[in-house]
């Protein structure tokens, strides 16, 4: 078994300048712009966090509204490109800061990118201690495409753009239709 | 508590039953476990596991008195314990997560021993109790603001319970760098361990207590074979256990001055040395090796080979292996076990060759009969010997073979022992082949490389070549495949390349996918978690995807069932949910199973009980077995059997445990009723009459209750009590109704059921009217301290009394004399005084709770809704201060004009009291007119009404 990032959490002032961006509500696929893509990631936690922050293309802000505790997908229209998660704002001003090189992710254009859920369990509140993994999670966003996205997927293609290498998602919608 | 000493060296005499073992009875803690001897065997210290909980016990050795002197929550771990002196213990308890050490004083007063504990704050561990010292122990203690620097105390006992860690005790001299520290008791020496940052290595000095200087043993630096020191043989030279020079790992005279290997003490031709013993004098006892499974020793010496031979006369036909040895007597502890035996605890005099049954690990198994393992050997295809295990049933109706690979693949191995989970499956009449096929350990170290990368190719052709093997011998009519893990991955494979072999797989937390391995997160990979599972399944290639259940699922044949655990860290649980995206995909026939609350497995019985019997009736349902034969069965075991299943039922009944599904959960409640469970067939009844999940069958319905009834089910003879009083399908039935109500009671149905019994002979509704049996029955006060009482007081209980209450007080059939009596059992069981208070309403309307607080809409006019809350508070006023009592009925009218009370009840308090009742007022397809609440003194006459009108509700526009 293999332990995972632990991240000792500190107090600090947020200034941020990032767009706050919402999952989309409606299975209705608007048609995009040349340089835009879906983004698809997947968010657990064990505590409602404030905010996550995405760096890269465009700068991203999720709320809290869909960071709530438990398991959640998150799907939005972004500009397609290379994207980190930097930060984690967990609740009030105490964040996790991310190491560089371990959060990257990219976004190709018209298709769906699906790149990982990232999973955020915090283990103790005194001293402040969170356990943080981008998972590849594939089958599971999958079945939430199918299930709340049924349009969108059927329009637009799903590939994984998470850590690593993985065809199951072209396995699976290829050799099921 | 004295317990029974067999004297025993012959074998014990028991009546054998080759029955099915209810999984609660095999799978549990042990009753007996974790023997230690005291220094001159005046205790035995044990853990015994019992229907009170788990507790530190101690024998009186003399007596055989046993005194229970700890008692440990379900979530306390002990991690380790060993005796100090004649009377005191050393213990080291997990709580909560926390490690708390204690000193534990064995104290004999007038109720037996008793515990008395002695925390010890002091961050740090025992590193021995010094066998030759009776005095002093050493103990290793954190140095305070050292990081991890350790002091070490050689202290008396008692100084160490006061945690007088003074300077005279303390060993001066020792390095700061030293990070952990090992006593060995045979040299009485001090091995010390130091981490050198610069090379990245451990060193490894010793120091003899003697002359306390410190000289330098060895030094590892991320070695890949096993270096297992044994102990001293002589000043300079050490045995250890290593395969650096040989492919098995084998006993080495290793010399400290010129750090080399001077002379191989002793290596087996075939297996892997797993331990060796060294005597005081740094003489070879003996080695011991896994041979075909067993643990197999050779002795040396001419008084180990003597004891051995003692101990071996005593007891031919089990293995053995020394638990304790008493410091400064000649007494030891035996636990004895084979395959088709769980063990035996045995106190051996070296002196006297007496063996005394102590205890049985498992007593509740000693009814049983197990199954016998035979182990095999066969060549593979590039001619490597490998061992197979064979479990076959003592009988068996049905003849299937399951084949179940063991996890891993590399590193693990299988043994010839007592196995809970293959007795479980042997009593069921299957036999069980497991396969120590290469990558498994014991068998050197080429033997265990082979297996990397081998996945879904050699390592399941060993496997094969074991069925060949088997079906040379024995004829099987179905083979399934089932394992966890490595396992789960190894059946899906060998049931998608060999469809023609097996019928059936079973995948219990397993990998489906093998480049999802190393590419599960952004943490897996990373190079240096990669080799990890490199190790084991070789570089992550584009081979791996025609070797994956997942990329394969279109050659799958054979139904399957997929067993995960949703918070399973170790694979991750998107393997099973992959797998199982797949098969639903490509519609393969398949069950399932996702425990919220697992991770790599179970970690707790419940989930092995509840898999046991899931996976028992995905095979007997698959491949149409006969229903399990429970019929020579006791009684208890009848009941355990048949509630495995309805274990299962009931978690599907729910989102607890796993997904709610509620035909599973019909299907499972129909496997135990099959049994003759009282709780299925009860189930069965309630889901046929209610159709909404199968179709509405009220005759069958019925027939389930009944037979329900006839097992034992209190529910259903309640139920159909209350059919024939109601008269549901004909006119009421009293007396039939009264025997029901009789039987519900002596079924053990909560004792509510008096107040139904005393509503029969308040009316004399099929028994004789007497009033004051009723009342008798309407007595709870005298049941709370009657022992004997076997109708539980639950709040249901309390809640049908009064509603029992309020029809009796409601009816004509009381008269004025009965009336009077029964008012006098409310003064004697309530308290109540005043039978007719004023009632003046305060608030009605819908209800709507806002801060825990009701609030009523203030309407009498209510709109209809499937389902609102309607309520009235009121205020009730008395003459007097005593407490009163009130009856309250919710009467539903139809639109022809038909009342139906839906809600009667029982008030009483003080006028101080908040007075309200409530009732939820549910339309369904019925037309309703109006709800009334009607409130009567317990004189029967009525002091306020309210009703309610309903209109349509109006469409806005």
């Amino acid at each position: 078994m293999y332990s995972r990032l632990l991240i000792i959490c500190f107090a600090a002032f947020l200034v941020s300048c990032a767009q706050k961006v919402s999952s989309i509500k409606n299975d209705v696929d608007v048609p995009l712009d040349e340089n835009m893509g879906y983004l698809l990631i997947g968010v657990e936690t064990n505590l409602t966090l404030s905010r996550i922050s995405i760096s890269g293309e465009k700068y991203l802000k999720l709320s809290s509204e869909d960071l709530r505790r438990g398991s959640q997908f998150i799907l939005v229209d972004v500009p397609a490109g290379e994207y980190s998660i930097d930060k984690i704002q967990l609740f009030g001003n105490f964040r996790t800061k991310l190491e560089n090189g371990y959060w990257n992710f990219s976004v190709s254009p018209s298709v769906i990118s699906y790149v990982g859920h990232l999973n955020v369990k915090t283990l103790s509140l005194w001293p402040l201690v969170t356990q943080v993994e981008l998972q590849n999670r594939s089958s599971e966003a999958l079945e939430f495409l199918e299930d709340s996205f049924p349009n969108i997927l059927s329009n637009r293609t799903i590939v994984y753009q998470g850590p690593g290498t993985d065809p199951f998602l072209q396995f699976a919608l290829e050799e099921t239709e | 508590m004295r317990f029974l000493i067999t004297l025993l060296l012959f074998g014990i005499i028991q009546q054998p039953l080759a029955q099915p073992i209810p999984a609660e009875k095999l799978l549990k803690d042990p009753y007996a476990s974790g023997m230690e001897l005291s220094p001159y065997a005046d205790y035995i210290s044990i853990f015994i596991n019992d229907e009170e909980g788990r507790f530190l016990s101690i024998v009186e050795n003399e007596t055989k008195i046993i005194s229970k002197i700890i008692k440990f929550d379900s979530k306390d771990y002990v991690e380790s314990y060993q005796w100090l002196d004649k009377d005191t213990l050393y213990m080291v308890v997990n709580q909560n997560g926390e490690e708390k050490r204690w000193v534990v004083d064995v104290i004999q007063s007038r109720r037996g021993l008793t515990a008395r504990r002695n925390m010890i704050f002091a961050d740090g561990y025992l590193l021995s109790s010094l066998p030759n010292d009776d005095e002093n122990i050493l103990y290793a203690k954190n140095k305070k603001n050292g990081g991890l620097a350790l002091e070490i105390y050689k202290m008396p006992v008692t100084e160490l319970r006061l945690e007088n860690f003074d300077k005279d005790y303390l060993i001066s001299g020792l390095p700061k760098s030293n990070t952990f520290y090992v006593y060995d008791d045979l040299a009485d020496r001090l091995l010390m361990l130091a981490h050198e940052e610069e090379n990245e290595s451990i060193k490894v000095s010793y120091m003899d207590m003697q002359d306390r200087i410190q000289k330098f043993l060895f030094r590892l630096n991320n070695i890949d074979y096993k270096f297992d020191p044994v102990g001293f043989i002589s000043d300079t030279k050490m045995a250890v256990l290593t395969d650096k020079l040989s492919d098995r790992v084998a006993l080495y005279e290793f010399d400290v001055l010129t750090q080399s290997y001077t002379r191989p003490l002793y290596e087996h031709s075939r297996y892997d040395i797993a331990k060796a013993d060294l005597s005081e004098n740094g003489q070879l006892e003996s080695v011991s090796y896994y041979e075909h499974g067993k643990l197999s020793t050779e002795y040396f010496s001419d008084t180990a080979r003597k004891e051995s031979k003692l101990v071996l006369n005593a007891f031919p036909q089990s293995q053995f292996s020394i638990v304790s040895e008493a410091k400064h007597a000649p007494q030891k502890i035996i636990l004895t076990y084979a395959s088709n035996a769980p063990g035996n605890y045995y106190l051996f005099d070296e002196q006297t060759l007496v063996a005394e049954l102590l205890f049985a690990a498992r007593p509740k198994l000693e009814p049983y009969t197990f199954a016998k393992t035979e182990t095999f050997t066969f060549q593979s295809v590039d001619d490597k010997t490998i061992e197979g295990y064979l479990t076959l049933p003592n009988q068996s109706s049905h003849n299937t073979l399951l084949v179940m690979p063991h996890g891993g693949p590399i590193g693990i191995r299988e043994y010839d022992e007592f196995d809970p989970t293959l007795q479980y499956f042997a009593s069921r009449g299957f036999a069980i082949l497991r396969v120590n096929f290469r990558g498994s350990t014991g068998f050197g170290k080429e033997f265990t490389k082979g297996g990397v990368g081998e996945s879904g190719r050699l390592i399941e052709s060993d496997i094969n070549l074991a069925i060949d093997d088997v079906y040379k011998r024995h004829t099987f009519d179905k083979t399934c495949a089932m394992g966890a893990s490595y396992g789960g991955y190894s059946s899906f494979m060998l049931s998608i390349k060999n469809p023609e072999r097996f019928s059936c797989a079973i995948g219990a937390f397993g990998v489906y996918d093998l480049p999802l391995i190393f590419n599960s997160s952004n943490i897996a990979v990373l190079e240096e978690y990669r080799i990890g599972w490199e190790n084991a399944f070789g570089k992550l290639s584009d081979a791996q995807f025609d070797v994956s259940p997942v990329y394969l699922v279109k050659d799958l044949k054979v139904p399957v069932l997929l067993i995960g655990g949703r918070q399973d860290y170790q694979v991750g649980f998107e393997q099973t949910n992959r797998m199982h995206y797949v098969l639903k995909k490509f519609e393969k026939t398949h069950e399932f199973a996702f425990y919220k609350n697992a991770g790599h497995g179970h970690s707790n019985w419940w989930g092995e009980w509840h898999e046991h019997a899931l996976t028992y009736q995905f095979l007997a349902d698959t491949l149409n077995l006969p229903i399990i034969d429970i019929a020579s069965s006791s009684e208890e075991d009848k009941k355990l059997i048949s509630s495995e299943p309805l274990r299962v039922a009931y978690s599907y009944n729910s989102d607890k445990s796993i997904d709610k599904d509620e035909k599973r959960a019909i299907k499972f409640f129909k496997d135990a009723a099959d049994l003759g469970n009282a709780d299925g067939l009860y189930a069965l009844g309630f889901y046929y009459n209610q159709g909404e999940i199968v179709n509405q069958d009220k005759k069958l319905a019925e027939q389930y209750f009944y037979k329900a009834s006839e097992a034992g089910s209190a529910n259903a003879s309640k139920y159909l009590a209350e059919q024939f009083y109601a008269g549901q399908n004909s006119d009421p039935d009293y007396k039939r109704a009264f025997e029901m109500y009789e039987l519900a009671k002596k079924q053990k149905y909560h004792a509510g059921i008096n107040t139904l019994l005393a509503r029969s002979y308040c009316f004399g509704n099929g028994v004789k009217q007497d009033i004051e049996v009723c009342i008798e029955f309407l007595k709870f006060k005298k049941l709370k301290d009657n022992s004997d009482n076997v109708n539980e007081l639950t709040s249901s209980s309390y809640g049908l009394r009064k509603s029992v209450l309020s029809e009796i007080l409601n009816s004509p059939l009381i008269d004025a004399d009965s009336r009077m009596k029964l008012l006098n059992f409310l003064t004697s069981e309530f308290g109540i005084f005043e039978y007719s208070p004023k009632v003046s309403a305060k608030d009605y309307g819908v209800v709507t709770s806002v801060n825990n607080k009701f609030k009523y809409s203030g309407n009498d006019v209510v709109q209809v809704s499937d389902s609102i809350d309607l309520g009235l508070s009121f205020e009730v006023s008395r003459a007097s201060k005593s407490t009163t009592g009130l009856v309250a009925h919710w009467i539903k009218t139809l639109q022809d004009g038909t009342e139906e009370i839906i809600h009667r009840t029982f008030l009483y308090g003080s006028g101080r009291d908040n007075w309200y009742i409530h009732t939820r007022a549910a339309g369904g397809d019925q037309q309703i007119r109006d709800w009334q609440v009607k409130i009567f003194d317990l004189h029967n006459r009525l002091l306020y009404s309210k009703k309610f009108v309903v209109v349509e509700k109006t469409v806005a526009n």
